[in-house]
């Protein structure tokens, strides 16, 4: 049997068909995950996007039918990305992981990672829990643009249109996330 | 300061102005004390510094990502589909059940400030009512029109005790000319 097109299946989860919607989320669950693994590094995290994106989109499935000209997965990506986003600023709020967490001995340690990463990022590799508190420095813009820009290496322009941010702020907030981030390791190196 | 023939020249507000000769010239062997090589130097250095910085900054970005069993195993849990049924169901019952929610919601909020309102308005009346108020205690007509005058004030009086009995009226209604006929 022939799977049905992502139309199709919007079609019937609009017009109230659970089946249709569950198939859209058995499809696109794995592509929502992964989206969500980019900003976050605990399965918790990951599965609450999920379940915050699918149920976003579950409402919003009306103003995709018709009106969006790109397909079904760039439609939930950028929902996903969003979802992301918000999670990222909600995460900002609690004071619970800051800079000030790192002591001594992890400072050290995140020294000697960096210097021995040298040119070759691929196979370098930064203690998960370390380089979450660092990046707890950012704000969630910072976080957001400099990962859909150096991590999945989206264009200015892909960037604008998945946050609905002009092209010039993106152009902008990525000068100054980068700029930021600098300002956060340069103690380390 | 100030690039100038002369070198660099201090500047009063404190900063720093440069010409696009004299930055120039600053590198082609000019008066200035910097020289090409060390400039260069300098810009290299920053340079690399920053490709380093953004280097390390790229490993800890990906460093602070999922691993692939983690994200595998946060798209293939049972539990997610349940509970995003969940959360949509939850959402249709707030929507269906909000028509009234909101409205105790602002309610609530607005009863406090419809009483200060109230107090203010109350305040404000008995304010302007004072202030409208005559200074001296109100008069009976009587005494408005026939009261004793206070010491060395004028009072005119309006009227007289002895006015017109109805018989009068009715006579200068009738007579027009009773004022002639009483001279």
């Amino acid at each position: 049997m022939e799977p049905q097109a992502d139309d199709v299946l919007v079609a019937g989860a609009n017009a109230g068909d659970e089946l249709a919607f569950e198939e859209l989320f058995n499809r696109y669950r794995r592509h929502v995950a992964y989206t969500a693994s980019r900003f976050f590094a605990h399965r918790e995290q990951i599965e609450e996007i999920i379940q915050d994106t699918f149920t976003k989109a579950y409402f919003a499935l009306e103003s995709y039918h018709g009106t969006h000209e790109k397909s079904f997965k760039a439609w939930l990506t950028q929902i996903a990305v969003n979802s992301s986003y918000d999670q990222l600023r909600r995460a900002r709020r609690r004071p619970e992981q800051t800079l000030s967490d790192v002591n001594d001995t992890e400072s050290h340690e995140i020294a000697l990672q960096l210097r021995s990463a040298g040119r070759d990022i691929e196979s370098a590799l930064v203690s998960r829990d370390l380089a979450v508190k660092l990046l707890a420095r950012l704000s969630a813009e910072d976080r957001l643009v400099l990962t859909l820009m150096d991590v999945e290496g989206f264009s200015v322009a892909e960037i604008a249109e998945m946050t609905s941010w002009s092209v010039s702020k993106v152009k902008v907030r990525a000068h100054r996330a980068r700029a930021h981030l600098r300002r956060v390791l340069r103690r380390y190196l | 300061m100030i690039y100038t023939s002369t070198g660099w020249q201090p500047v009063v507000h404190g900063q720093i102005v440069v010409t696009s000769q004299g930055f120039i010239s600053s590198f082609v062997g000019g008066s200035g004390k910097l020289s090409a090589p060390l400039i260069s130097e300098v810009f290299m250095a920053n340079r690399q510094t920053n490709e380093q910085l953004d280097r390390a900054g790229r490993l800890v970005l990906l460093s602070a990502t999922a691993s692939e069993a983690e994200t595998e195993a946060a798209a293939s849990s049972p539990f997610v589909l349940t509970r995003t049924r969940a959360a949509i169901a939850e959402e249709k019952r707030r929507d269906e059940s909000g028509g009234w929610l909101p409205i105790f919601l602002v309610a609530r909020r607005a009863v406090p400030a419809m009483a200060l309102v109230a107090v203010l308005a109350a305040i404000l009346t008995v304010w302007s009512a004072q202030l409208s108020a005559p200074s001296v205690p109100v008069q009976s007509d009587e005494e408005a029109l026939f009261g004793t005058p206070a010491a060395g004030v004028e009072q005119t009086v309006l009227a007289s005790r002895n006015g017109p009995s109805k018989d009068e009226v009715f006579n200068i209604v009738v007579d027009r000319n009773y004022g002639e006929g009483a001279k």
